[in-house]
Parts: C-alpha cells; sequence; structure tokens
C-alpha cells in the first residue's frame, strides 16, 4: 500500500472529468469497490472518488463548490448522482451515516450500495478511536496528512480551500478504500452479521433525523420564563455566601453609568462643557463670513445630574437592554432581583467563569475549603500561589459535589444548585431547524464501546444529543 | 423538569414510547442463571420489583418465601408507602444499590451515585450515608448470591483471554489495559461486568427498530402518506425506542410493537424474551397510557 506521492495534482477538463466518471460508474457496475467522501458543511466544496489500479491506490476529486455556475455543472452533478443512487456500485464510506444524511439533506440525492468502513474497525476493535486518521495510522502507510491543512478540532472542519483542501479529501477516501479491503477487517461470522445489520440500520436512523420531531416553542419559551426566577433566586444564595453586598437604587444607576456607558461622554455631560457649533439661519443654511467660511458659535451645556435618561443616552453598544432591565430591577429590593443586578454588572459570582479566572475556585479557596483536582493532572506545585486559583484546580459538578460529600458546605449546594438551573435554561437552548423541528444525527451500532447508539446535533447545527433530554 | 413534554407528534398524530428499563438486569439475571443461582431470574419473571424488595427486606426485616405472587404485592405495596411518605431519595438509593451491585461496584460508589443522580434529578444533591449504602448492597448480595460467581467468571475469561464474547455476537477485546499479577484492575472490571447487559439491551432495540422499518405491512396497511411508515420512528434511546403514529393506527401500533420486540435471545444457557412496556401519550414526556 502506497502512500500519496503526487506533488501536484493534474487538473482535468470538463469534458474529461465527465468520461472519467462515466468509466468510474462502469468499473463499480463490474465489481470495482468506490470510496467515496465529502467535504462540506451547508454545502458540498468538494467530494472525491478512490479505487485501486493494482497495487495502486486513486482518488478522482470533484471540486463541486466550482459546479454552481460552470456549463458542464448540471452534466457532472447528474455522472456523480448516478454513481451515487446506483445500488449496484459499492461505495465505501468513512461513516457512512453522516454521508448519507448530508447528501440527502444537501443535494437531495439518496445515497446507495453504502458500505462503512468505519463500522468494521468499531466492530473490530471497539475500544479505539472512531476517527479516521487513527485507522489509517494503524492500518496504512498514508501519514498524517492534516499536516499543512489546518483542521479545526472543535468545529471538526477543514480550515483549507483549493489544492490543499482536494488533496485531503482524495487522500481521505484513499485511507477509507485501504482500511476497508485490510485483511484485519475481513470479518466472518456473527461480526459480519453485526455490520451488515449496522449498516442498514442506517437507512431507518438516516429518515429519523431528517423527519424530526415537532417542538412545541411556546411552551419552552413558557418554561423559560418559569426557570429564570428560580435562577435569580438560586444565585442570591450564592452570591449572599460569597459576601457580595446589595447595592440600593443610586448605587445601581452609578454603577451602570459605570459598566455599560460610554465614559468620556458621561464624564462630559456630568462636568458641562462648551461646544463650538455652525450658526444656522432660519432656511437651515449655515451662516457665512465675509470670507464664505461659517460663523461658529459657542454653546455651553451645563452639567447634567445622572439619571436613567442620561446612561440611556449614552449606553455602550448594545447596552441598552442591560440598562432598561436594570432600571426596572433598581427599583425591586428582594434578593433576586439584586442577583440579577450582579449578573449584568458582572460583581456576583460568575459559575461560568473558568481556568485562572474562576470565581467559584477563588470563592471556594477563601472560604477554606480544599481545593479539588481536575482528573489526571497534578496537584499544587510547591511554588504554586496557595491564595490563587491553581490550573488543574476543578470547579465542574463532579467537583463541587465530591465537595459536597467531604465537608457539606452550604456554598457547595448553593452553586450546585445554580448550575443545574442553567443546565435547564442550557437545554432550553436547543436549536431547531429553519421549519420548526427538532433533529439529532445517529451512530447506529457504534456510538460506543458497549454498541449503543449515540446522537449529535444534526447538518444545520441544531438539536444535539438529544438522549440526553431531562425526563421526571 | 421534565423537557420531554416539548417533544410533539405531528397533528392527528400520538407519540409512542417502548421502554426496555431494567433490560439490563435480565441479562445479569440470565448469566447468574447459568451459573447456578436462579433467584434474579425468577424474581425478573415473577414481575416483583428488585429495589423495593431490597428495601422491605432492609427496613422491614422481611423474609421473603417461596410465592413469588405475594412477595410481588408486598413489594408494589412497599413502594407504595415510600413514595406517598416522600422518601422517593431513599428509593433512588435502593434502585442504584441494586444497579451498581450487579457490577461489583463498592459501597462508597453507591454512595457517589446517589448524590450525583439526586442532584440531576432534583438540582440538590442527597447522601445516604457509607452505612446505608453498605447494607443496601450486603442485603442486595445476600438475595443474588450468584453475582460474585459472574464477576469471577467475566474477570476470569478477560485475564485469560482479554476478550468478551456477548450473546449478540459482539467481541470485545480490552485492549489497553493488563491484568496485574493475575488481577483486573476495578476500571477494567467494571466496563467488563456492564459490556454485555449494555450490548444485548441496545440490540434488541436495535432489532425492533429494523423489524419496524423493513415490515412492509408498517408501509402499505392503509397508509394515508405514502412514502411514510406508519409507526415511525423518531428516537432511539439506549434502552427505549420512541416515535409517533397516527391515532386512528393505535391497534395496529400496539401489534407492531409486541411483534418487533419479540425477539428470544439466548445468553448463556438461558433463552429468554426481554419484555417492554409500551405507553403513548400527547407528547414524548407525557406517555403514560399503556398499550
Amino acid at each position: 500500500m502506497n502512500p500519496v506521492t503526487s506533488s501536484t495534482l493534474p487538473s482535468l477538463p470538463a469534458p474529461t472529468l465527465l468520461d472519467r466518471l462515466s468509466w468510474l460508474h462502469a468499473q463499480g457496475r463490474l465489481g470495482l469497490p468506490l470510496a467515496f467522501d465529502t467535504e462540506g458543511e451547508e454545502w458540498m466544496t468538494c467530494c472525491s472518488l478512490a479505487w485501486m489500479e493494482g497495487a495502486v491506490s486513486k482518488a478522482l476529486v470533484v471540486d463541486t463548490l466550482s459546479l454552481r455556475d460552470h456549463p458542464y455543472g448540471p452534466s457532472i452533478w447528474s455522472a456523480l448522482t448516478a454513481i451515487l443512487e446506483d445500488s449496484g456500485v459499492i461505495k465505501v464510506c468513512w461513516a457512512a451515516g453522516h454521508e448519507r444524511g448530508f447528501l440527502q439533506w444537501t443535494h437531495h440525492i439518496t445515497l446507495r450500495g453504502y458500505r462503512d468502513a468505519m463500522n468494521l474497525w468499531a466492530e473490530r476493535w471497539p475500544e479505539l478511536a472512531k476517527r479516521l486518521k487513527y485507522a489509517a495510522t494503524i492500518l496504512t502507510r498514508i501519514p498524517c496528512w492534516t499536516e499543512g491543512i489546518s483542521f479545526n478540532e472543535d468545529r471538526e472542519e477543514a480550515q483549507a480551500t483549493g489544492e490543499k483542501l482536494w488533496r485531503y479529501n482524495g487522500t481521505d477516501s484513499i485511507a477509507t478504500l485501504q482500511i476497508y479491503q485490510h485483511p484485519q477487517l475481513q470479518l466472518t461470522g456473527a461480526q459480519a452479521d453485526r455490520v451488515a445489520f449496522h449498516t442498514a440500520l442506517i437507512e431507518p436512523a438516516n429518515w429519523a433525523s431528517q423527519k424530526g420531531i415537532a417542538y412545541d416553542q411556546d411552551r419552552s419559551s413558557a418554561l423559560r420564563e418559569e426557570i429564570l426566577p428560580k435562577l435569580w433566586e438560586a444565585q442570591a444564595d450564592v452570591d449572599d455566601q460569597a459576601g457580595v453586598e446589595p447595592l440600593n437604587p443610586d448605587q445601581v444607576l452609578a454603577a451602570a453609568a459605570d459598566a455599560l456607558c460610554h465614559k468620556t461622554r458621561m464624564k462630559r455631560s456630568l462636568a458641562g462643557y462648551k461646544e463650538r457649533v455652525a450658526s444656522m439661519d432660519d432656511t437651515g443654511q449655515p451662516v457665512l463670513n465675509k470670507r464664505g467660511k461659517p460663523v461658529k458659535t459657542t454653546i455651553e451645556h451645563s452639567p447634567r445630574i445622572l439619571s436613567w435618561t442620561l446612561c440611556l443616552e449614552h449606553a455602550n453598544k448594545d447596552c441598552r437592554q442591560p440598562l432598561l432591565r436594570l432600571k426596572e430591577l433598581a427599583e425591586v429590593e428582594t434578593p433576586a432581583a439584586q442577583a440579577e443586578i450582579n449578573a449584568i454588572l458582572e460583581r456576583g459570582i460568575n459559575v461560568k467563569s473558568s481556568g485562572e479566572s474562576s470565581q467559584v475556585i477563588a470563592l471556594l479557596n477563601r472560604l477554606g475549603l480544599p481545593p479539588v483536582f481536575k482528573r489526571g493532572t497534578h496537584k499544587a506545585k510547591p511554588d504554586d500561589d496557595e491564595q490563587g486559583v491553581m490550573p488543574s484546580q476543578s470547579k465542574d459538578q463532579e467537583a463541587l459535589l465530591s465537595l459536597f460529600l467531604r465537608t457539606g458546605h452550604p456554598v457547595t449546594i448553593a452553586l450546585l444548585k445554580v448550575m443545574s438551573i442553567r443546565g435547564q435554561l442550557q437545554e432550553l437552548a436547543r436549536g431547531v431547524s429553519s421549519d420548526g423541528r427538532i433533529r439529532c444525527s445517529y451512530t447506529v451500532g457504534y456510538g460506543t464501546e458497549t454498541g449503543r447508539t449515540t446522537t449529535h446535533k444534526w447538518l444545520d447545527g441544531a438539536g444535539g444529543n438529544l438522549q440526553t433530554v431531562p425526563k421526571d | 423538569m421534565n423537557f420531554r413534554i416539548l417533544y410533539r407528534p405531528d397533528p392527528g398524530h400520538l407519540f409512542w414510547r417502548a421502554d426496555l428499563t431494567g433490560a439490563d438486569l435480565w441479562t445479569v439475571a440470565a448469566r447468574c442463571a447459568t451459573l447456578g443461582d436462579p433467584t434474579m431470574l425468577d424474581d425478573l419473571r415473577a414481575g416483583i420489583r428488585i429495589p423495593s424488595l431490597i428495601g422491605l427486606m432492609l427496613e422491614d426485616g422481611y423474609r421473603p418465601g417461596q410465592d413469588r405472587a405475594l412477595i410481588r404485592q408486598d413489594a408494589k405495596a412497599y413502594r407504595a408507602r415510600l413514595i406517598a411518605s416522600g422518601r422517593k431519595s431513599f428509593d433512588t438509593t435502593l434502585k442504584k444499590g441494586g444497579h451498581l451491585t450487579n457490577y461489583g461496584g463498592s459501597h462508597k460508589r453507591i454512595r457517589q451515585t446517589v448524590i450525583e443522580d439526586t442532584y440531576a434529578e432534583t438540582g440538590v444533591p442527597w447522601d445516604p450515608g457509607l452505612d446505608l449504602c453498605l447494607r443496601v448492597r450486603n442485603t442486595y448480595l445476600s438475595r443474588y448470591w450468584g453475582l460474585p460467581r459472574w464477576w469471577a467468571d467475566t474477570a476470569f475469561k478477560v485475564t485469560r483471554t482479554g476478550r468478551l464474547t456477548m450473546a449478540t455476537g459482539q467481541v470485545r477485546e480490552f485492549l489497553s489495559r493488563r491484568p496485574k499479577n493475575g488481577k483486573l484492575d476495578d476500571e477494567t472490571r467494571r466496563e467488563a461486568l456492564a459490556a454485555e447487559p449494555q450490548s444485548v439491551t441496545t440490540w434488541i432495540c436495535n432489532q425492533a427498530w429494523w423489524k419496524l422499518w423493513s415490515d412492509l405491512e408498517n408501509w402499505t396497511e392503509g397508509a394515508v402518506n405514502k412514502g411514510e411508515p406508519i409507526v415511525q420512528v423518531l428516537l432511539s434511546v439506549h434502552d427505549e425506542l420512541a416515535g409517533q403514529c397516527r391515532v386512528d393506527h393505535r391497534p395496529f401500533l400496539a401489534s407492531k410493537l409486541t411483534s418487533a420486540f419479540d425477539q428470544p435471545i439466548t445468553i448463556g444457557r438461558i433463552t429468554l424474551t426481554i419484555p417492554f412496556e409500551g405507553l403513548t401519550g400527547p407528547s414524548w414526556g407525557e406517555c403514560k397510557e399503556p398499550l
């Protein structure tokens, strides 16, 4: 099995590309297995078909992004679709469920005759990671092709475009084919039956994903309104234990002006200032002097008193709504209102702050609670600042539950309550698709080592892991 | 808070759920029975709610006799008393205690899990205490004495061969961890014990999903929307399938789900069919009406 060696990618004119696709289709119908891979999010950026010629792996990459206004575009799409929809042509994919779902959702192409090399890999070695690059590293001689192409692991997408992306795409499909044909993955008996079964299950799983479920958005908004007051009550408890002093209405106004308004303009308004402006005549035209220059007069602005009206006049960008909310809350003297004020003004304990600026860890340290460290990290080094936040300290739910177990301190329960309610609000923030339905994608049969199916966000970013939706 | 109420069926449809809750326990019971202890299997077949039985034995000194119908009745009454007295967290301890004891969990682990689960359910963690967790564990093991045999049998297989072959045909090789001095580490042991129950439950759900999809009657019998199945599976959640169908197809739904989940499976030397519970309602979170 040779690594990819060509230094430049030869480009084919459109008629030749069409011929090549027809040839591949014909070869596929004669039994030549093809591997198939796509790149793209909302649209297929490119796709590749790989095959073996003797001992040499080859791939044909189609730059589908450039087909949009291309005169040969419809013909090339038609030839490609014919291959993909032909159940008599084997197309080996890595995560066929994703490829099939993507083709159906974005291009209304129904992938048939597919095989899933990832299923073979996961059936043979359930404990190993299922990313293509791991399998390729172990079973092929193809080098890690993400080198030279930035691949964003968090967003799971290639960052490159053009030739770098095409090479990456072609290499993916070649690796998929080589893995599929590897002797160690020629499974038999019950294991082969399981792979075939889970590959077949992709079809109903895709159907369920595309169908989606009707989502009651009105009820979701109502639940959110129900939960928000509970959040502020719980947050008030945390702020109280942290010793955050409540603010009276005047203090709220002063803090709002400081945090949410343009400092220079506020200072000027409060101190008073003089302004030179052009004089206007009755018709609204500028008055000119003998030299034709505009005549200016001085206007004296007297100092203004700090007020909500002044704050709204000088609000920073996107701060108008928070200021209006603060104005409402300032007159409500309840702990929950104070908690919301603290949150807007960023003076309360923010449970979402993390890393070295984690306010939760700082609070726990201040209260003298024993530190809990992240799993697998080192504990405090001799020269670590014991008063500050140590990098390996953890403030997540597991850590707080562990602290609760060890100490029973009320602040742990208060923090857990806030986190729990924030989790509920996050649950309500699951996106729905543009048709108002909620969807998820499935990894059937090989989501976990035990064969469990797992769910993830759908192709449009909506939904998510619907297996964790809380029930009573 | 029940967020599943937000997931609704299309107009003219009802939501259904087919639940294999407790399915993992059937696999454990079959393995224990294969190794000589049929107690758990017989209790499950009699419809006894095991956590309630353990609670009854723990709190009331109950000594179960041979009449399982009576045991079932007594366990049911005990649970009703427990819920009525507002001790749901204690019931969680019994459930988690039994579940974790099946997989060799210690009383410390039971305590940790109860705190995490009560927090997840209510937003406020509840500490059952180590003593209670130990008593739950010991009471559980006193009834189901075959469990340590199953643990030893599984550990032996993994230690000798590095792999487990499940009743579903899955072969799991435990790769990176090796036993030290002939003994499995705790994490591998727990994973090995949990492997087959999870594999069996998921397999049955997936098989049922496929049966519904590939059943021609589900596509043609009085179908209103051509190209869509009548009994639609919209969600798969580990031990549960959920979906929708038209309200007037309720009897059809009942018959198809029963047939889909009628899957005898041989675990060890025991062949059994794991029962499911079918419920319907106006949303995923409100499926309470039995089929």
